[in-house]
């Protein structure tokens, strides 16, 4: 477990930023690419994945505002290490999971980050607090445009930039923001909202990006087309969905809240008894509970925390996060109860 | 009067053209054949990453050999049952059969976004590589792809 140095830094994307702060956590660029030379890592042999990962990161090193960058390769770490990155948004399941020669860079603050060999040979990331699409894009784009003077992309005129999956082919961008939905979950209105995105090209995913579940009601709404506009566009397309989901969001709670208003503030109090006095907490229970916290402050209710606390609790105790700070591999039950240790000590 | 070439008995009435590896292949059906490979139903029914459709597996079982991508050897039946391809040459190879993908999928088929920077001497070489990409579409009358490309060679010139 060599990961320990992370937990002492905060990353970037727990600060609360801006007026939605309570509704929206984070906005996320993932830019995909790929080298003209060599077949993408799933059909690449090990030793010439190893040689796409020794070229990039050479190229890598060489980019001044990355010299203070961590490098990481996939094979020297642990689950636990790995399971670490994929619960910072670092790494995603796919490459904690292949066994393809794989790194990953993690620029200051965690706000860049490069995965080398996942589905593709690079995918740049960027990562902010709060709704900050655009400028993410652009320290995102910078980095791109260094690393295509030095490395010759898989690119044609007609396409754009080819991608090992033709769903991300043209731009190879995936724009998202992670946003805190309850009001929309808990009147059943979320199918509905789901349906509406894909009409208009989007689709939103669970907690941890593709093919994971929602945990305390928390969304990832992303883009599905990168081919045919352009990279501006897409950002702004989201963008608008984005402030119309949050508008939604905020008229039904207003509703529900005025209605049952009892209920509401009851069920606010009761989460925040919980998460102070339970002795062991899963994580889907806090997840829970922090839904209900993060509502309350948006609703003006008095609560002794705060959204940034709250995404700092959530960060810290999943499970690999818990064992990275102990030191060890913990059983179910012991990180239940050191997950109620650790959220005790921040209320 | 022709026969279906491919069960041999009753007319060809439906004929089919398709270009793999710029070699024209011609078949000539009859209309239950055609049926049966699936010609009459839409090229791409199933959304996302399969564009197995029984129309290609039949042609690709009529002309026995496979059409396989020149850089990686990726069969157009591996890409359809992962839905990845193998390496950038697959996006050449497998041109005619994933406009249709890429359509539902995109709803577009040419790139709108940046482009890679490349160092100045080689701008030169893009426009020469354009020109010539240029008078081919002229040549095929894609008039649509040739303005995209000519709009291409414009900006190119600037940034010189």
């Amino acid at each position: 477990m060599k990961l320990i140095s992370f937990l002492k830094k905060e990353a970037n994307w727990i600060r609360e930023k801006g007026e939605d702060s309570d509704i929206i956590v984070s906005s996320r660029i993932r830019i995909a690419r790929n080298l003209k030379n060599y077949p993408f890592p799933a059909k690449a042999k090990k030793d010439i994945q190893k040689k796409i990962r020794d070229e990039i990161i050479s190229k890598i090193k060489k980019i001044s505002y990355l010299k203070k960058s961590e490098i990481f390769l996939i094979e020297e770490l642990t689950p636990t290490d790995k399971r670490f990155l994929v619960e910072r948004h670092l790494i995603s399941y796919d490459l904690a999971k292949s066994r393809n020669i794989g790194a990953v860079v993690i620029g200051d603050e965690e706000i860049l980050s490069i995965m080398i060999n996942e589905e593709d040979h690079l995918r740049l990331q960027g990562l902010n607090p709060g709704l900050n699409l655009f400028d993410t894009y652009n320290i995102v784009s910078v980095l791109d445009d260094e690393l295509s003077k030095v490395l010759s992309y898989a690119y044609s005129e007609e396409f754009g930039y080819l991608t090992s999956c033709p769903t991300n082919v043209g731009t190879g961008l995936r724009a998202s923001v992670l946003l805190h939905l309850p009001a929309i979950v808990k009147t059943n209105q979320i199918n509905l909202l789901l349906e509406s995105l894909t009409r208009v090209g989007m689709v939103a995913r669970g907690f941890y990006g593709e093919g994971t579940k929602s945990l305390g009601d928390f969304f990832q709404v992303s883009n599905q087309i990168t081919l045919g506009l352009s990279e501006r566009e897409i950002v702004d397309k989201l963008e608008r969905v984005v402030k119309e989901i949050i508008k939604k969001e905020r008229e039904v709670r207003e509703s529900f809240y005025k209605k049952e208003k009892l209920e509401v503030e009851d069920k606010i109090y009761r989460s925040y008894g919980i998460l102070k006095y339970a002795v062991r907490l899963s994580y889907q229970e806090l997840m829970d509970k922090i839904s209900s916290l993060r509502m309350g402050i948006g609703l003006g209710i008095k609560l002794p925390i705060t959204v940034e606390s709250l995404n700092r609790i959530m960060l810290l105790s999943q499970p690999a996060h818990l064992e990275e700070r102990l030191g060890r591999v913990l059983n179910y039950t012991e990180q239940e109860i050191e997950r109620a240790k650790l959220v005790k000590s921040f209320l | 009067m022709k026969l279906c070439d491919i069960c041999k008995k009753k007319p060809a009435t439906v004929q089919f053209t398709q270009i793999i590896n710029n070699e024209v292949k011609k078949l000539n059906l009859c209309e239950e054949c055609a049926e049966k490979m699936g010609l009459f139903s839409d090229f791409f029914t199933t959304a996302g990453g399969t564009l197995l459709s029984p129309f290609l597996k039949g042609l690709s079982e009529f002309f026995e050999e496979e059409i396989r991508c020149k850089g990686c050897g990726l069969s157009l039946s591996e890409f359809q049952e992962t839905g990845k391809f193998g390496c950038s040459a697959c996006y050449e190879t497998f041109k005619t059969q994933i406009k249709g993908l890429l359509k539902r999928l995109h709803g577009s088929l040419t790139h709108k976004g940046k482009t890679p920077k490349i160092p100045k001497e080689s701008i030169e070489d893009r426009i020469k590589k354009l020109e010539e990409e240029l008078k081919e579409a002229v040549r095929k009358e894609e008039y649509e792809r040739a303005a995209v490309l000519r709009d291409k060679i414009r900006e190119l010139k600037k940034k010189k």
